[in-house]
């Protein structure tokens, strides 16, 4: 995997501190719910997807509050549509930055796409044409996001399975672009860098350098599956051995980043999402020789 | 092509407006191919789906004993009929399920109303699920907290929205009102549905600040005793 015409880069020292937030931590998920605040095997921290606990009470509430008296918690969006057309709804920014201001996370992070159109909801993380324009556009609402919820903002890079019409430059430069414009954080995603890699025909290291790591906040590892001719993201299996790799990869380019093991669909217990944090966590102190959490 | 173009277009080929051919003619290929575009409009239909089939898995179990391969449609009808809304939380697209099916079912005759009994069961065990903790300064529509609803079924609906669920081919409770509390336990916060009597439908009435019938034998010793029954099985707070 290793492309000897590619060398890393050392970690960045502009992005925002990560505080807190350090080592490998996991999605915060419902059927973990009776066996999280019992286990007593290393987690370094937890994400949520504020969608799901903002305007809510009962146990989602009470669940939040426990874990976040024992773990550091982030908050991972998943409906911002941040390169939509559809304004950015006020009353979930403002529920979300007070959402924030109770777990006080380092950042917030969503995704670099739209989801919705026209007051439509497509319930999908759909990629935008890389070109000049949608640049622009979502450079000025991330910006808008980032101001309104008084914390640095990361951006993900999502699995795409078509490049749109329209489409003007690599995926590396458009997110590049909306990020230096927006002065956003990365959200590394490996294992959408792999999927795209391997659906569009391109080479995975070259896509991984090609992307703004001088920027990552945070790393997600995740697992997908087959999907006719097409490899879905899907959130639903372990992470196979080529994502470990190229995890290696960006490790040795943006050092000891956060990194969250993502298991959405058919989840599993609550012990085999936390031995791929184990691995993630090894790896990370075989590659940046640190161990990650003192 | 500019955003906006590109915009209004892809919302035609994602909902199933347009085909591919035609999002093509107006906007120019992708050079991903035809397949991956059209793969899209395949992602977006399988959200729609899955977001009710999750929601409603015992209404897809009923409506599948009546028309074994007819649930895709009727999920595509439903969401021409009520695109999802561009809201944080995609469990709203449900919402308006119940009425759906209770519309179909007074303009064809051919749906039982058991089956939009088991959505709003499911809708409501959601509401319960969701319900902020705002009592008692903000009341739920009934009169009453957020996290408890009232419902009159005709029969043990979630009785058999469990049973379809374990036994698809499960048949429906012979048709008897059954008042039907769903609720969220104020200790535990688990999902609960309590079947009242007169006296605990009479303590909810007076909670929810309308006035009391009068009721031959029914006295405030027996209103405080079904009063603190409710209280003790978690259904009301003690004031």
């Amino acid at each position: 995997m290793d492309n000897p015409t590619l060398n890393p880069s050392p970690p960045s020292t502009t992005r925002p501190g990560f505080g807190k937030i350090q080592g490998v931590g996991i999605g915060l998920r419902r059927p973990h719910y009776n066996d999280i605040l019992k286990t007593e095997r290393q987690l370094d921290w937890l994400e949520i997807i504020p969608e799901n606990f903002i305007g809510y009470g009962g146990r989602q509430l009470d669940m939040l509050r426990k874990c976040h008296e024992r773990w550091p918690v982030v908050s991972h969006g998943v409906s911002m549509s941040i390169g939509g057309p559809d304004p950015i709804d006020p009353g979930f920014l403002d529920q979300l930055r007070d959402l924030l201001r109770t777990i006080d996370p380092p950042y917030f992070t969503d995704h670099m796409c739209f989801s919705a159109i026209g007051g439509v909801n497509f319930y999908d993380l759909l990629p935008l044409p890389r070109c000049a324009e949608a640049v622009t556009h979502a450079a000025t609402r991330a910006r808008q996001v980032q101001d309104h919820i008084e914390r640095p903002l990361a951006l993900e890079n999502i699995s795409y399975y078509a490049t749109m019409p329209g489409s003007e430059m690599s995926e590396g430069a458009f997110l590049t672009g909306i990020l230096e414009e927006a002065n956003c954080g990365l959200m590394l995603d490996v294992n959408n860098v792999y999927v795209n890699a391997v659906n569009h025909r391109e080479d995975v290291l070259q896509s991984l350098c090609e992307l703004p790591l001088d920027r990552t906040v945070q790393i997600h590892l995740a697992g997908h599956i087959r999907d006719g001719e097409v490899l879905l993201d899907n959130h639903g299996a372990a992470v196979i051995d080529e994502v470990w790799e190229l995890y290696r990869e960006a490790l040795k380019r943006v050092g000891p980043v956060p990194t969250l093991i993502e298991w959405d669909t058919d989840i599993p217990a609550l012990d085999v999402v936390l031995d791929q944090a184990d691995r993630a966590r090894e790896i990370m102190r075989e590659v940046c020789g640190v161990e990650a959490v003192p | 092509m500019n955003l906006n173009e590109f915009f209004a277009s892809t919302q035609k080929l994602l909902l199933g407006e347009v085909d591919v051919r035609t999002y093509e003619r107006t906007l120019g290929k992708s050079p991903s191919g035809r397949k991956r575009l059209q793969f899209y409009r395949t992602l977006i239909r399988r959200n729609m789906m899955k977001v009710l089939r999750e929601m409603f898995p015992s209404v897809r179990a009923r409506y599948l004993q009546l028309h074994p391969h007819g649930w895709g449609e009727l999920v595509d009808a439903y969401t021409k009929a009520h695109p999802p809304p561009a809201h944080w939380d995609p469990n709203l697209f449900a919402e308006s399920f119940p009425d759906f099916l209770a519309g179909k079912r007074e303009a064809h005759g051919k749906l039982p109303s058991d089956l939009e009994q088991l959505a709003d069961f499911h809708w409501t065990e959601y509401r319960v699920f969701a319900a902020a903790e705002t009592w008692p300064e903000e009341l739920g529509p009934d009169g009453l907290e957020h996290r408890l609803y009232v419902r009159q079924y005709d029969g043990k609906i979630p009785v058999y929205a469990r049973e379809l669920v374990r036994n698809p081919q499960a048949k429906p409770p012979e048709p008897t009102p059954t008042p039907t509390i769903i609720f969220r336990n104020l200790q535990t916060h688990r999902l609960q549905v309590f079947y009242p009597n007169l006296l605990g439908l009479l303590v909810l009435t007076k909670r929810s600040g309308k006035a009391l019938p009068e009721i031959p034998g029914v006295t405030a010793e027996k209103l405080d005793q079904a009063e603190k029954n409710l209280i003790e099985h978690g259904v009301l707070t003690r004031l």
